[in-house]
């Protein structure tokens, strides 16, 4: 038995989760590669043109594993707490996988509080699919967890020392499923790295320190998850760094909204918005890019002013 | 500075201008004004000062929003839960505030919409009103929703075969008219039934077997004709039955109702998919077992819950071969436009019959 998981998405959310508790339980897992410009092309291939840039990644990532593995792994994750869910396109991605390829074979199990369906059950759902018992698969979830969880603790830590340490930084504001895709947020966190110019993550924050920044600057609480915790890692840091990236893909629900709040709120610091979709276009990515850091450059040796 | 008198307004929801006025005006101490009806200026005023990646409803209800403004209105009312609605005031508030507009935004809901909400939203700005106050117009309000849309209903059922043109919108038109006034919910349902009697005694000369179009999809561009180019018009001039899916009545059950969607969707979606598109997959489900010639999914751009549905009634369309016709409006879409593509899928359905029938 051999479990195919997409390299897009909520994996970015989960990876470290996933992975070890399929370790721990003993089933092969095969993750499908970094985004190519095949999966993409496959990905465009297979969906809707009016789907978001990264669902569509998404699609391509299935596509990849459909004849590499005995089932894929897609679970439903609609919200882990009250008021605390994911975007539609993440929640619907099962009915979306199944419609699109139709007849393909999903390890699925629905995370929903609502329901009572707290993520533990999930994994004791998905442990027992696989022919492990419910002892065995919760204690592999608990291991997996605390391990998850002091890997990104460990990743708090250093982006702090980083945030604390001289030179040039940006924070950058996206979901993990696009910051760290390869043809996404790789090719730009790439150019500052190239350039000597150190990145923080927003998203490197703890949930409930987000949670409660969010709800102070906002005044109520936002219910979308990765929007909430990333509006937190921008309050947290944005003291501290020389300048904001905001990254979207085409188009992004959530993003829309508070892209455009960040820009009209945040007045000072330098904010770069860029949106991403299938049309390759890293010429026009790269100018901009360099005209921002000559921008947080500019206003680095002259003290703040510009 | 004298400090400015409050004048509430509600964004444009088709006819359900008459719902905001009995709810805003009995249960605010303050002047309610309708916001300007909507035209070209709105839209292109609501996408000016708008995000781009946005889905259309905000950009309209902005429009909305900044020409009742000028006019004077300062205290806008949206009705928040869940989507990007639930988002739409803080955003909405923020352009209004850089425009230079001194406004305040009220949000109904929160989340769960719920009555206890609804009358602690209302009675947080106007503290002299009771719960027994509050019941009272609440009763109101549900029964004429539910009249008005059980009325606009058989309208759009009938409404291509009537022998003196304009009789059906006249008599709509006129009980809204009526409504509007009704002091207490038995005066509403009377007013209600005097109608629904009227209008049933409109003569028609409908066909056996007339051509019926559904349509489904996200609840704002159903409802607002203006936001979908009067659609519905053009579909009753050329002779077609229309079976709409999409009300506030019927969204206030969607969205308490979601396991049952998904459970009538006939095994094409396992889950909740977001907002009420699960309703639409339900709704164009049943509307094929019930023998339906075509049915038209609308939505706004950019609308994520409808486009996760597309790609399921993609499937539901391949397998009862139904045609469906999917059509996103935004604030470019021309009514020429649409009304091609519409003119087209009539077509299209007529031949079709026509062989089927050979």
């Amino acid at each position: 038995m051999k479990i195919g998981i997409p390299r897009a998405l909520q994996y970015y959310f989960y990876e470290d989760l996933w992975l070890n508790f399929f370790k721990n339980i003993d089933v092969e897992t095969i993750v499908s590669p970094a985004t190519n410009k095949e999966i993409v092309k496959n990905g465009v291939n297979n969906s809707i043109d009016e789907a978001c840039f990264s669902s569509k990644i998404f699609i391509g990532h299935v596509e990849y594993l459909l004849d590499k593995c005995d089932m894929i792994f897609v679970p439903r994750i609609e919200n882990s707490a009250i008021r605390e869910e994911y975007c539609t396109r993440i929640f619907g991605l099962c009915d979306l996988v199944k419609n699109t390829f139709q007849g393909v074979k999903l390890l699925q199990a629905e995370v929903n509080y609502l329901y009572r369906k707290k993520e533990s059950f999930a994994f004791i759902e998905i442990g027992a699919a696989l022919g492990k018992s419910k002892e065995e698969s919760l204690e592999a979830y608990k291991n997996a967890l605390s391990t998850a969880e002091s890997i990104k603790e460990i990743k708090i830590l250093q982006q702090e020392e980083l945030l604390n340490s001289d030179g040039a930084k940006v924070l950058i504001f996206s979901h993990a499923y696009n910051t760290y895709d390869a043809c996404i947020g790789k090719e730009i966190t790439d150019f500052f790295a190239a350039n000597n110019i150190k990145v923080a993550y927003a998203d490197l924050i703890n949930e409930k320190e987000a949670q409660a920044l969010t709800k102070e600057s906002y005044g109520k609480r936002v219910y979308w998850k990765v929007s909430a915790q990333l509006i937190g890692g921008i309050e947290k840091y944005r003291s501290q760094v020389d300048g904001i990236i905001l990254i979207s893909t085409f188009p992004c629900g959530p993003d829309s909204i508070f892209n455009e709040l960040l820009i009209r709120l945040i007045k000072d610091k330098p904010i770069l918005s860029l949106i991403i979709d299938e049309q390759d276009a890293s010429a026009g990515i790269q100018t901009r890019l360099e005209s921002f850091t000559d921008i947080i450059m500019a206003k680095r040796q002259s003290g703040g002013e510009l | 500075m004298a400090i400015a008198e409050k004048v509430a307004c509600a964004p444009q929801i088709g006819d359900y201008h008459i719902i905001a006025d009995i709810l805003l005006q009995r249960c605010l101490n303050y002047k309610t004004m309708r916001c300007p009806p909507m035209t070209k200026r709105t839209l292109e005023l609501g996408a000016r000062h708008s995000p781009d990646m946005i889905c259309t409803p905000f950009k309209t209800t902005l429009g909305n929003f900044i020409e009742a403004a000028e006019q004077g209105a300062n205290v806008f009312v949206m009705p928040g839960v869940g989507c990007r609605l639930g988002f739409y005031d803080i955003l909405q508030k923020q352009i209004l505030d850089d425009l230079g507009y001194d406004c305040e935004m009220i949000t109904l809901f929160e989340y769960i919409p719920t009555v206890k909400r609804l009358y602690a939203s209302l009675s947080s700005i106007n503290p002299d009103l009771t719960q027994e106050e509050f019941d009272s117009v609440f009763e109101i309000v549900v029964k004429v929703t539910v009249d008005m849309d059980n009325l606009a209903d058989f309208m759009r059922r009938n409404i291509a075969f009537e022998v003196n043109k304009g009789d059906f919108e006249q008599c709509y038109q006129a009980y809204l008219q009526e409504v509007k006034s009704a002091q207490d919910v038995t005066e509403a349902e009377s007013i209600g039934e005097k109608y629904k009697e009227k209008m049933e005694s409109i003569i028609t000369n409908k066909p056996g077997k007339p051509v019926k179009i559904g349509i489904i999809g996200e609840i704002y561009v159903v409802v607002e004709p203006f936001s979908n180019c009067n659609m519905e018009k053009w579909l009753a001039e050329h002779g077609v039955e229309i079976i709409r899916s999409g009300s506030l009545t019927q969204m206030a059950v969607a969205i308490f109702t979601v396991d049952e969607q998904v459970q009538n969707s006939g095994g094409y979606v396992d889950y909740n998919i977001g907002s009420t598109a699960n309703d639409a997959i339900a709704q164009a489900y049943q509307m094929i077992q019930d023998g339906i010639d075509g049915i038209i999914h609308v939505k706004p751009a950019s609308c994520s819950p409808e486009i996760t549905a597309m790609t399921i009634l993609q499937n539901i369309s391949q397998d009862s071969n139904v045609p469906f016709m999917y059509m996103t409006f935004d604030t470019e879409t021309s009514e020429a436009g649409v009304h091609t593509r519409l003119e087209a899928f009539h077509d299209m359905i007529v031949m079709k019959r026509r062989s089927e029938n050979e």
